[in-house]
C-alpha cells in the first residue's frame, strides 16, 4: 500500500479520535449518560476501524482465509441483529430488512470472521448513503454464495455524506472476496445501481 | 438492547485469564448471555483443579496465559488426559496477531477461535452455534461414546440424508470413522467426493493420505500429504508431516522419517514437536540435535502441568551419551520433584545416574546406584526403562545382566523396529557393535519360531495346538504386538474353521485387541485385525454359541 493512503487513513483516525477527546472533555462538565453513550459509540467505531485496518494491512503477508463450513443464514442474522440495535440506538440509522432467497444453501466454506467484517463494512457504507432502508440479501448463483447489501441513497458515484470514511471499508471488502479461494476461482466484490434507485453491493464467494 | 441476543442460563462456565481486567471483561459477557455461575482461573494451574472438580459446559480461555503454559498446549493436555466432558465447550481467545499460526498449525482445534476484543454477541452467537451442533450430532457422539462404530457410521447415513447445515461434519466423521473401521476403499470414496466438491479441504486430503497408508500404499500416501505441505493452506499441517514419517519408517526408512519429523517441528516449533523430533533424532543416533530438541521441549514447559517426565529422562540419557555426565546428573536432580508421582520417573532416573556416574569414572558410586535400580525391574520390557538399565549394566561391567535385558527387550516386542534401533544403538555405546547382530536376531528368532511353530500346527490342521502354542507364547510375552496379532487372528481363524461361536475364544481375541489398542493407538495393523475380527463374527451370526 502506498504511503499517501496510509497518510490519508491515519489522518482520518486521528480526526476521529480528536472528536472523542472532545466528547470526553465535555464529560467533564456534564456527567450525561446521552453524552457518555455517544463517545462510548464513537469509540466502538473507532476500535472497528481500527480492527479493520490490522486486518487488511498488518499481516506481513497477503491475507489468509481459514475457512470452515459455515451457516451463511446465521451469519446473515447476526448482521441483521447488529443493524437493528444500530436502528435503535443511532439517530437516522436506516432500517435494516432481510430478504433471503427461499433456496439458500445450509452451510458453505468461508472465514466467519473475515466474511463478517467484510459485510460489517460494506453494511456501514450503505447505512451512510441510505435514505431509509437498507436491505440485506443471500442467494447461491452459478456456484457462489453471493451476500448482497441494497441502499436506497443515490446510487454509485455519490459523494459521501460522511467525513468520517477512509476507503478502508472497500479495501477490506477486496482484500477478504480474494483471499476465498476454491480450485480456480475466486471470490470477489461486485457494485451496481439499482434499477428501482440506491446502489447495490455484492460479495460473491466461490 | 440484549433481549435480543440469545441466553443461556444453567451453563456453568470457567474463564481462564492472567489479567484481572480481561476476567472481569468476560464475565460481565457472560452476565449478558444469562451466565451467571462463572468460575475464573488465573492460570493452566488451578484451570486443571476446578476442571478436575467440577462440571463445566463453556470453557474461555486466553491463548496467552503466561510463560509456561500456552491456551493451546493447556486444551490439548486436557483432551488428551481425558479431562474434558464430551459436552463440555472450549473457547479459545487469541490475539489478532497469534490467530493465524495457531489456526493453522494444529490438528486439534477448540470449538472456536474468538478473536479479541471479542463481545457478548460473538461469544453469543458461537455458543448458539456450537449447542446447535451439539445437539444435531448427539446420536453419533452417543455411538462414539460407546465405540459402536457400524453405528457412528449409520448415524452419520441419517444426518447426511437430510443435507442440513451439518451434512460436511457428518461427512468428516463417517470418512474417519470408515478409516477406523480397515473400510479403506469406501474411506477414500468419501474423500474423493468431498475433494471433488471442493478440492482445497485440508481434512479430506489427509484424510486420503491416510487412508492409502493403511492399504499400505505408501508411496501414493507420501506423495498426497507432500502435496499438503507445499500447498499455501497446508504448509504448517504437522498431521501431514505425520503421514509421510509414518509411512517412511512403514518402509523400513527411519533416518529419512527422522528428517521429516525435524522438518515438523521446524515449522511447528512445539514443544510437542520437539519432544518427537529428538526422540527420533536419539534412535537415530543424533546425539547432538536430540539434545537442542529436547532442551526446547523440557524448556517450553518446565514448570507446566503439561510438562512430561520422559523428556528430562531422554535428555538425561542424550547428555551420558554425549559425555556430560555432570550436567545428566543435575538434570534429574532438578526435574525429580516435579515427577515423583509419575510412575517409573524414578527406577529410569536411578538406572541414568548409574550410568552417569559410570561414565565420570565414579566405580564405586554406580554400582551402589546401580544395585537400587536393579531392584525395581522385574522383568525386561520392550521400554526406555529396560534399555536404560541394560546400559547400565553394561557401563558397570555387568556383561551378562546388561545383555540379557537387551535380549528381553527385543522378545518382548519383536517386531518393534524401534525397540531394535535402540537396543543396536546401546551395544554401539558400550562397545558391543559386535553383539548387535546376535541380541538382536536371536531375540527375534526365538519369537519368530515360536510364531512359525504354532502357524505350522494350524496348517497341519492341529487347530486346538495351534492355537494352545500361541496362548502360551502370548502369556509368555503378554505385550509383544507381533504375537498378540498372531493370537488374535490363529483364534478368529479357528472360529471360522469350527463354525461355532465359543465364546471363550471370543473374549480372548477381545483382550488381546484391548491390549494391542493400548500398545500401538490407532496402528493399521491392528486397525486390519480389528477389521478381520469383526468379519469373523458376522460370519458366525448363524452358529451355534458354545462355550
Amino acid at each position: 500500500m502506498e504511503t499517501a493512503s496510509f497518510a490519508l487513513i491515519a489522518h482520518d483516525l486521528k480526526n476521529a479520535l480528536g472528536s472523542l477527546e472532545g466528547e470526553l472533555e465535555s464529560l467533564i462538565d456534564d456527567p450525561s449518560p446521552a453524552m457518555a453513550h455517544s463517545a462510548y459509540m464513537r469509540c466502538t467505531e473507532l476500535r472497528r476501524q481500527f480492527v479493520q485496518f490490522l486486518t487488511v494491512y498488518g499481516a506481513a503477508n497477503d491475507m489468509q482465509a481459514h475457512c470452515e463450513d459455515e451457516s451463511p443464514t446465521d451469519l446473515l442474522e447476526a448482521l441483521h441483529r447488529s443493524g437493528q440495535i444500530r436502528h435503535l440506538s443511532i439517530p437516522n440509522a436506516p432500517k435494516v430488512a432481510l430478504q433471503a432467497a427461499a433456496d439458500v444453501p445450509a452451510y458453505w466454506y468461508f472465514d466467519r470472521r473475515l466474511v463478517h467484517m467484510a459485510l460489517d463494512a460494506a453494511f456501514h457504507n450503505a447505512s451512510r448513503f441510505a435514505r431509509q432502508r437498507v436491505a440485506l440479501g443471500l442467494r447461491e448463483d452459478n456456484g457462489y454464495l453471493v451476500f448482497t447489501i441494497d441502499d436506497d441513497g443515490p446510487g454509485l458515484g455519490a459523494i459521501d455524506p460522511s467525513s468520517s470514511s477512509t476507503g478502508l471499508g472497500t479495501d477490506l471488502c477486496h482484500s477478504v472476496a480474494h483471499a476465498h479461494r476454491s480450485g480456480e476461482r475466486q471470490g470477489r466484490v461486485q457494485l451496481s445501481n439499482r434499477p428501482e434507485g440506491g446502489a447495490r453491493f455484492e460479495l460473491w464467494l466461490p | 438492547m440484549m433481549s435480543m441476543q440469545p441466553t443461556f442460563p444453567g451453563i456453568h462456565a470457567l474463564i481462564i485469564d492472567d489479567m484481572s481486567v480481561q476476567q472481569q471483561t468476560l464475565r460481565s459477557h457472560m452476565g449478558m448471555l444469562g451466565i451467571s455461575k462463572v468460575d475464573m482461573a488465573s492460570n493452566a494451574e488451578e484451570a486443571t483443579r476446578l476442571v478436575k472438580s467440577r462440571r463445566y459446559g463453556l470453557i474461555l480461555c486466553d491463548f496467552n496465559l503466561n510463560q509456561k503454559t500456552d491456551g493451546q498446549q493447556f486444551f490439548e493436555y486436557l483432551r488428551d488426559n481425558n479431562l474434558l466432558p464430551p459436552d463440555c465447550l472450549f473457547f479459545m481467545i487469541t490475539a489478532e496477531s497469534s490467530y493465524a499460526s495457531v489456526a493453522s498449525a494444529t490438528e486439534h482445534h477448540p470449538d472456536a477461535y474468538l478473536l479479541k476484543p471479542t463481545t457478548a454477541s460473538e461469544i453469543g452467537d458461537r455458543l448458539k452455534a456450537q449447542l446447535e451442533r451439539r445437539d444435531a450430532l448427539m446420536p453419533i457422539t452417543q455411538r462414539q461414546a460407546k465405540d459402536d462404530l457400524l453405528g457412528v457410521v449409520a448415524e452419520c447415513e441419517k444426518v447426511l440424508a437430510l443435507r442440513n447445515r451439518w451434512f460436511m461434519q457428518a461427512l468428516q466423521i463417517k470418512a474417519q470413522t470408515l478409516l477406523k473401521l480397515g473400510k479403506n476403499d469406501e474411506a477414500k470414496a468419501v474423500y474423493r467426493a468431498a475433494i471433488e466438491k471442493r478440492p482445497e479441504l485440508i481434512w479430506a486430503q489427509l484424510g486420503l493420505a491416510r487412508a492409502h497408508k493403511a492399504a499400505g500404499q505408501y508411496e501414493e500416501a507420501k506423495h498426497l500429504a507432500q502435496s499438503i505441505i507445499e500447498s499455501r493452506e497446508g504448509e504448517k499441517n504437522v498431521a501431514a508431516y505425520d503421514v509421510v514419517a509414518e509411512s517412511l519408517e512403514a518402509q523400513g526408512d527411519a533416518q529419512a522419517a527422522m528428517y521429516v519429523l525435524r522438518d515438523a517441528a521446524k515449522v511447528v516449533p512445539s514443544a510437542r514437536r520437539n519432544r518427537i523430533a529428538g526422540e527420533s533424532a536419539y534412535r537415530n543416533g543424533d546425539l547432538e540435535f536430540a539434545k537442542e530438541s529436547l532442551q526446547k521441549a523440557a524448556k517450553a514447559t518446565k514448570g507446566s502441568v503439561v510438562a512430561q517426565g520422559q523428556d528430562a529422562l531422554l535428555l538425561a540419557q542424550t547428555l551420558v551419551d554425549l559425555g556430560e555426565s555432570a550436567e545428566a546428573i543435575k538434570l534429574l536432580q532438578e526435574a525429580a520433584p516435579a515427577f515423583r508421582h509419575t510412575a517409573s520417573f524414578d527406577n529410569i532416573a536411578l538406572a541414568l545416574q548409574a550410568q552417569a556416574e559410570a561414565r565420570a569414572g565414579k566405580t564405586e558410586n554406580a554400582q551402589k546406584t546401580l544395585a537400587k535400580a536393579r531392584t525395581t525391574l522385574r522383568k525386561g520390557k520392550a521400554d526406555f526403562a529396560t534399555v536404560a538399565l541394560a546400559k547400565a549394566e553394561l557401563m558397570g561391567g555387568n556383561l551378562d545382566a546388561g545383555l540379557k535385558l537387551l535380549s528381553n527387550a527385543i522378545s518382548a516386542d519383536h517386531e518393534n523396529p524401534r525397540i531394535k534401533q535402540m537396543v543396536a544403538s546401546t551395544l554401539r555405546d558400550t562397545g558391543h557393535e559386535d553383539k548387535i547382530e546376535q541380541i538382536v536376531e536371536a531375540g527375534t528368532a526365538i519369537l519368530e519360531s515360536k510364531v512359525k511353530d504354532a502357524r505350522k500346527l494350524f496348517r497341519d490342521s492341529q487347530i486346538d495346538e495351534a492355537v494352545n502354542a500361541i496362548e502360551a507364547a502370548a502369556r509368555e510375552y503378554p505385550e509383544n504386538t507381533g504375537v498378540l496379532l498372531q493370537a488374535a487372528q490363529l483364534n478368529c481363524m479357528a472360529l471360522r474353521l469350527k463354525k461355532e461361536r465359543n465364546t471363550e475364544m471370543i473374549e480372548r481375541v477381545q483382550s488381546y485387541m484391548t491390549r494391542l489398542d493400548k500398545l500401538m493407538p490407532g496402528h493399521d495393523r491392528v486397525v486390519q485385525m480389528r477389521r478381520y475380527f469383526r468379519d469373523t463374527m458376522t460370519s458366525l451370526e448363524a452358529s451355534p454359541l458354545s462355550i
